[in-house]
């Protein structure tokens, strides 16, 4: 089983490695926008 | 061919899980959260809800982290059980969750540090605020409350601010409590779903508040202006500006202190602003709306003209809260509105000084 799992990560280690940094990429931006536009807070405390 | 395929599609997921799972812990450590899926503070009564009693709840929300503790009253306390007034003098505060502390523990919230010091001039304190509540149902807890008491309090603090003047007239009619918490009975199942994930899931948060920050960043460019609803309170269209609205806020008013009064209880009000009232001017700026449709002071006016003319003691921690808003402080919870523990040390410290020294109250 781990076997074949291994085998799976270096046929597609490229593969890996791109899905890896396409995801921080993303979430490193989405980071920088949210960051920069604060919104005006609102009162916090019901789930309405 | 098709299990290349397959394979690198799994592979993807996989790679995409342990990428999330990384984002949530490093979330999680950045915001010091932990799981929460204990029992929230309230209880249903009748189509609105109150805080239930003897508890103890730990709060650890983005914006902060705070421990609230009920009383036998179900009222806000420093510890759980029976309130032991025995038979020293009392007063009392109703509110909403400005005065109830919400975002602070209590010995942070301003009730709580004004509670510390007239507790050592033989005094006892009894914070009936309740996050949430209209006016309406604050006068009722306190009156409720006033019932199972034998002894009238030596007064009461009233305490408003632009939410609860405006809705004066409300009351909670579509409220449900499920498991400690509030949701709107109509939709309340989604409603619950959506706050466990919320408060157990980092990475849902930041993708959400990201796309939210984009969609509303894209919506202001396409011209279509949204403040958030609160502002409304300010604007031309807010219901004082209605002659007929602002005589019946007054006569509500009037029938609360004629009860105390019969009573023998001292009212005393306090005006609370509301922490983003100093920078509303600035945000509608920002949105190219025109500052001069607001009227921030609007309550705090309507509230002094009345105490001015009935001779009631008003106090109002506004011109200290913008000298330090002025000097670069920060007053709310960042993404609550609700006062940070500074403001409300500088609230309390304020009623400290004008009860006991300035007006000499007790």
């Amino acid at each position: 089983m781990f076997g074949r799992i291994k085998e799976a990560i270096s046929r597609n280690k490229k593969l890996i490695v791109l899905t890896f940094e396409v995801f921080w990429i993303v979430v490193f931006l989405l980071n920088r926008i949210a960051g920069d536009a604060m919104e005006m807070p609102e009162f916090i405390y019901v789930n309405f | 061919m098709r299990n290349k395929r397959r394979e690198a599609i799994v592979v993807c997921i996989a790679t995409l899980a342990v990428c999330f799972l990384m984002l949530e812990i490093g979330l999680r450590v950045k915001e010091n959260r932990s799981f929460d899926i204990s029992e929230g503070e309230y209880v249903q009564y009748g189509n609105s809800f109150r805080l239930r009693k003897n508890m103890t709840k730990l709060n650890r929300w983005s914006t902060s982290t705070f421990t609230i503790k009920t009383n036998s009253l179900g009222a806000r306390d420093k510890t759980t059980g029976d309130k032991e007034l025995g038979d020293r003098p009392y007063v009392v505060f109703i509110g909403d969750s400005q005065v109830f502390g919400l975002g602070v523990d209590y010995e942070e919230s301003f009730v709580g540090i004004f509670d510390d010091f007239a507790s050592e001039q033989g005094i006892e304190t009894l914070n009936l605020a309740v996050g949430g509540y209209f006016l309406l149902e604050q006068e009722e807890f306190f009156w409720d409350v006033m019932e199972r008491l034998h002894r009238k309090p030596l007064a009461v603090f009233y305490t408003l601010n632009a939410s609860s003047m405006n809705w004066f007239d409300s009351e909670h009619e579509n409220t449900v409590v499920k498991n400690g918490y509030l949701f709107y009975r109509s939709n309340w199942m989604s409603a619950y779903v959506k706050m466990m994930i919320r408060n157990n899931l980092s990475t849902y948060v930041f993708f959400r508040d990201a796309f939210w920050c984009i969609y509303r960043r894209l919506n202001l460019r396409g011209g279509e202006v949204k403040v958030p609803r609160h502002f409304n309170l300010y604007s031309k269209d807010s219901r004082l500006h209605d002659q007929d609205a602002a005589e019946r806020l007054e006569a509500h008013i009037d029938r609360f202190q004629s009860k105390c009064d019969e009573l023998g209880i001292r009212t005393i009000y306090l005006y609370v602003p509301i922490a983003d009232s100093f920078r509303i001017k600035e945000a509608v700026t920002k949105r190219g709306l025109d500052p001069d449709d607001y009227d921030i002071t609007l309550y705090d006016r309507f509230i002094k003209d009345y105490c001015d003319r009935h001779g009631h003691t008003l106090l109002n921690p506004r011109p200290l809260l913008r000298e330090y808003y002025e000097q670069g402080e920060v007053l709310d919870l960042v993404r609550d509105l609700h006062y940070n523990e500074f403001t409300n040390r500088v609230v309390g410290e304020y009623l400290i000084e004008q009860v006991f020294i300035e007006h000499g109250l007790f």
